[in-house]
């Protein structure tokens, strides 16, 4: 629950002249909560800079503020849609509530009064809310700073509360502050971010418990829409994420240069990761004295030229074994490339395909030919392409006929939902192959949560360890994380 | 700085000839005023090592250009000592030439090689500090960086602590190779560039390649804006080749991009024979001319 988090109240409870850092840093961090359950992180350093920087813009300026949070509090480039939308959904909250019948008064429409209002709110309204913002905000503005100590002040407070909060406000005017600054974070919390924070002054003053109350159910109805909206599949997400969290199986043809760009990319990220994780081992190691020696005899034995021995780094060896049958066949194509786009960090890649056996398919990817003409040949000739599984025959096919690859340096990548026939008998084949290689990774395509009715999978997971695999961006991270990882 | 505005900052990049919409300038203010590094991400060629140029100029600051690259350690990111000199030095202390010196004198600022990171902190004068594609380093290389950026304070071992004279204005570059760790990201005011939208290429062409003229300016922007629509592309047209691309038009005398111009200069806008032939094969030359010459 964001709106009631245990604690949160107490944190930020509102008394004497924190009441105004209150209600600022209450709107922001209520928005930076949807940010986080988006994803995106933001730690407390950012929603500090993010204060620190609705501080250096024109408030009343809707679009410099959300440039300024944007700046702040998103530092990737998949994160932005993101925010665009929880900005112009969130933020709308305030908008809609001044499309009131009295937006200069004191009694305009709020939410925690009339929650009803925060939806019933004309829908044209929004968008000439939004493009009235920065009057919207002045005119508010304006009656926040006439009217923000009075409204403050409560009744009952004693001398001394009436005192620490009218200095408080003063210091955060920067009347008392050193020269340039912390006054304008205090200027900026007058005109007030969020309408909304008025709305909890007036609300107080009236009736502190029962309009908050209300205040926060219409919040919570607003926040839910707003995580409604942000949902994956609603559109906030770009393209490029889109795929990348889809699963593969649904990825459409339409959608395939886009994929053979992406997992390009990825795959090319990967490696280049990788590649400079190499080079930064080979900087290691223990001295070599003898050449260190040698080198310097020309120095006149000072040691200047320092030579280190370092072990050699081993890149893995992978072994391929992709399940392309009726279910698999569409994941298959996009593992299968993605391998490829490796080839830089690995050693060798050696490719199987099976359905009801294994094929080999290792000399298709040695052509030279592009990756789509690539596959088309081989889903052109392939004779198990889209058969029933039988995983156990065809393990029992590469033991015997190629039992040559495995050693101790190789990854074996299995790639299959678990759905064959024989199933109990697989395992024999696995634990010989587990027995001779370095490890065995097994991509299941198959939703983790559905593992457990899978008895199988209890027995496979025995002798390999198994990852939900069904986008990817879990490829990409079971591939990073636990193959490339020497 | 104190009387900064983004309105200001906004004359002032135009002036420098950095075409860009305001909530760019809003982001790099942000950075100025807050006193934070500016990272700046975005595909290769949409004007984010041009930024720190800009400011330079913009502050008359020194520009301090730190280059990333893999395997960029410390030692030539920082410091080093001049191991030749201190040799030479004791050399000539053997052979009883020179002063007597301790071994304290040896690690003294006369021995330092400053490198640009050191630099641009120990410098008097105002200085832009540009990291340079920052994705290129490694982690720990990232880690070093962000501990740097934070303090403002170098330690060597062997003279203690060096606090900066001045803040530098920093920014750092990534072209997305690989994505920056949380703990720089966190230090920073974070802007992504995208490539830019017709009427403001147009308006970079008219600043960059007058010669070009308001209407092959257009044309060639547009025709741009199709070529990096196509997905299929694998290095979409950066602006200096759109640039480049009108230049070439004018020196080959086209007042306009019609399919022979096209044919005749594609090469210059695409750098690898497969997305010229993806262009040619999915976009077309026609379409191409045609597209771009569109009222």
């Amino acid at each position: 629950m964001i709106v009631d988090s245990p604690g949160y109240t107490d944190l930020y409870s509102p008394s004497t002249g924190e009441e105004t850092e209150y209600k600022i840093l209450y709107g922001l961090v209520k928005f930076i909560n949807i940010l986080r359950r988006q994803g995106i992180r933001a730690s407390v350093a950012e929603t500090r800079d993010a204060l620190d920087a609705l501080s250096q813009v024109d408030i009343l300026d809707r679009e410099q503020v959300k440039v300024a949070l944007s700046a702040t509090l998103v530092k990737n480039f998949h994160d932005r849609n993101t925010f665009n939308k929880a900005f112009d959904d969130y933020f709308s909250v305030s908008d809609i509530k001044m499309q009131g019948p009295d937006p200069k008064g004191v009694g305009y429409a709020g939410a925690g009064t009339q929650p009803e209002q925060a939806g019933d709110g004309p829908v044209p309204a929004r968008k000439d809310a939004e493009r009235d913002w920065g009057k919207e905000f002045l005119d508010h503005a304006r009656q926040a700073v006439e009217q923000n100590e009075k409204l403050s002040i409560k009744p009952g407070w004693t001398k001394r509360q009436k005192k620490q909060f009218i200095e408080t406000i003063s210091r955060m005017r920067g009347e008392t502050g050193s020269p340039g600054t912390s006054a304008p974070l205090a200027r900026k919390s007058e005109k007030s971010l969020d309408l909304w924070h008025e709305e909890v002054k007036r609300q107080v003053e009236q009736s502190e418990a029962v309009a908050q109350q209300n205040f926060n159910s219409a919040l919570k109805e607003k926040l839910k829409d707003t995580y409604a909206s942000l949902a994956p599949g609603s559109g906030a997400r770009s393209d490029e994420e889109s795929i990348l969290y889809a699963d593969m199986k649904k990825i459409s043809d339409k959608d395939l240069p886009r994929v053979i760009l992406l997992i390009k990319k990825l795959s090319r990220r990967l490696a280049t990761r990788i590649s400079r994780r190499y080079y930064r081992k080979r900087r290691r190691g223990r001295l070599d004295i003898r050449r260190t020696i040698r080198r310097n005899i020309s120095f006149g034995g000072a040691l200047i030229d320092l030579k280190y021995q370092s072990k050699k780094e081993q890149k893995p060896r992978l072994v391929l074994i992709c399940d392309v049958s009726g279910s698999m066949a569409r994941y298959a194509v996009f593992v299968i490339q993605f391998i490829y786009g490796l080839s830089s960090v690995v050693k060798g890649i050696e490719s199987f395909i099976f359905s009801e056996d294994l094929e080999r398919v290792t000399p298709y990817f040695k052509k030279g030919d592009s990756f789509i003409k690539t596959m088309s040949t081989l889903v052109e000739k392939s004779s198990q392409w889209g058969l029933g599984t039988n995983l156990h025959a065809s393990l029992d096919t590469f033991l015997e006929k190629h039992h040559r690859l495995l050693s101790p340096s190789v990854f074996v990548i299995i790639v299959s939902d678990a759905q064959t026939i024989q199933a109990y008998q697989t395992t024999a084949g696995l634990k010989e192959i587990r027995s001779r290689v370095k490890d065995i990774i097994w991509l299941n395509t198959m939703p983790r949560e559905d593992w457990l009715w899978a008895l199988e999978i209890n027995e496979f997971q025995k002798y390999c360890r198994m990852f939900e695999c069904s986008t990817l961006d879990q490829l990409s991270n079971v591939l990073g994380s636990q193959v490339l990882t020497v | 700085m104190r009387d900064l505005t983004v309105d200001g900052l906004y004359r002032s990049f135009e002036e420098q000839g950095y075409i860009c919409e305001k909530n760019l300038v809003v982001t790099v203010f942000l950075a100025l005023k807050l006193g934070k590094p500016l990272l700046v991400e975005g595909a290769p060629g949409v004007g984010k090592t041009e930024i720190g140029k800009v400011l330079s100029r913009i502050f008359n600051a020194q520009l301090i250009r730190l280059q990333c690259y893999e395997g960029l350690d410390e030692n030539k990111a920082l410091y080093e000592w001049n191991y030749q000199k201190q040799l030479l030095r004791i050399q000539l202390q053997k052979e009883g030439i020179g002063t007597e010196m301790a071994e304290r004198d040896l690690f003294s600022a006369e021995y330092l090689l400053e490198r640009p990171l050191l630099k641009a902190i120990r410098t008097e004068e105002p200085v832009v500090l540009l990291i340079d594609e920052v994705d290129k380093v490694e982690e720990e290389f990232e880690a070093f960086l962000f501990e740097l950026l934070s303090d403002f304070q170098v330690s060597i071992p062997e003279l203690g602590t060096l606090t900066a004279r001045q803040i530098p204005l920093v920014v750092l570059t990534s072209n997305r190779e690989r994505d920056i760790s949380d703990g720089l990201k966190r230090r920073c005011v974070y802007l992504f560039i995208d490539y830019p939208s017709i009427e403001k290429e147009v308006r970079i062409l008219q600043v960059k390649a007058p010669e070009a003229g308001e209407r092959l300016s257009r044309e060639v922007a547009r025709a741009v804006s199709l070529i990096r629509a196509n997905d299929g592309i694998g290095k979409k047209p950066a602006i200096s080749e759109s640039i480049d691309w009108a230049r070439a038009l004018v020196a080959l005398g086209a007042a306009s991009l019609t399919q022979e111009a096209v044919k005749q200069t594609l090469s210059i806008v695409l750098k690898n024979k497969e997305d010229i032939d993806t262009v040619v094969r999915e976009v077309g030359v026609k379409a191409l001319a045609a597209g771009a010459q569109k009222a």
